[in-house]
């Protein structure tokens, strides 16, 4: 009986869907057999190459053009794979443009301490965290402070330099009004503007990555 | 505002307790400067380090020393900092 062999044309379609397709193909074979994926980009072919090793298969690459490549998975036994597995499946190869499209980092601070332990120790921790955005290739879109965090963006915090100079080039700095007001401080805000929990709840939910120190 | 290479003086401690005492010095003799963690550039450990003017190196040593703060090392090297364009003001 001749072995099974599947072809996915998955030219065109971004990561994970190769992945998942393939995976999905290697399930449908129910015994040993073969599924050669064509796509258009390196990535891809990693991304395959790393899933089918990972599945216990043996996996051949072969270029066929400028933007083509067919990745065969060969499997001796049947696979399980259920579609969960499958969907759930992920880019483990980092796509160039992906750091770009996580445009919309969100980070969320909600203590004057990073860590527990020594308070003294952790609000040192929080300064030199805020310190270090300051230096990142890339700043977040939002930094969102609440509970005890809300204290970081009023005045005698030392952080306030830093979150200023976030907040000047285009960070947005929310504090938490609710929180203002519950330890007395919503006078002393000294850097971006108060928020609500509407407005946290999207720019969270709205999140590409979400920090939280 | 833009974020720009200044040229920094960093101190790095022996410990932890060491940073700390410097920051403690720094204030009570009105010194300028503020803690970071230790930068990639001198250290690829974790720690805190005090970052200053490169100007100020004789007068904080002087100080550190008087306070019997030890410090490991002295460095100069660029770290980013927010600066105004011109015509621009911080909020």
């Amino acid at each position: 009986m001749a072995e099974t062999v599947l072809t996915i044309d998955a030219r065109g379609e971004a990561c994970p869907i190769p992945v998942v397709r393939t995976l999905k193909a290697l399930g449908a074979l129910a015994g040993p057999g073969s599924v050669e994926t064509l796509v258009d980009n390196e990535i891809a072919v990693q991304n395959l190459t790393r899933m089918g090793e990972g599945k216990g298969c043996t996996v051949a690459s072969e270029r066929l053009g400028e933007k083509e490549w067919r990745v065969t998975v060969t499997t001796s036994v049947a696979l399980g794979v259920s579609d969960a597995e499958a969907e759930s499946a992920t880019c483990e190869v980092p796509v160039p443009g992906a750091a770009a499209a996580r445009k919309n980092v969100v980070v969320a601070i909600t203590s004057e301490c990073m860590g527990v332990g020594d308070d003294v120790l952790g609000k040192k921790l929080m300064g030199s965290f805020v310190y270090s955005l300051t230096q990142l290739d890339e700043l977040p879109a939002c930094v969102l402070l609440y509970n005890g965090g809300a204290h970081l963006s009023c005045e005698g915090s030392a952080a306030l330099e830093d979150l200023r100079g976030l907040a000047a080039s285009g960070v947005e700095v929310l504090t938490c009004g609710t929180c203002l007001d519950h330890y007395g401080i919503a006078d002393t805000l000294a850097v971006g503007e108060v928020t609500n929990m509407y407005v946290i709840a999207q720019r969270l939910t709205g999140a590409s990555l979400v920090v939280r120190p | 505002m833009a974020r720009v290479r200044v040229p920094s003086l960093v101190v790095t401690f022996p410990t932890t307790a060491a940073a700390m005492s410097c920051e403690e010095c720094c204030e009570r003799r009105g010194l300028g400067g503020r803690m970071i963690p230790v930068p990639g550039e001198i250290s690829a450990g974790c720690g805190l380090a005090w970052k200053t003017a490169p100007e100020a190196r004789e007068e904080l040593a002087a100080a550190l020393a008087a306070d019997g703060v030890p410090v490991e090392a002295m460095t100069v090297i660029e770290l980013l900092e927010f600066r105004c364009y011109e015509g621009t003001v911080p909020s």
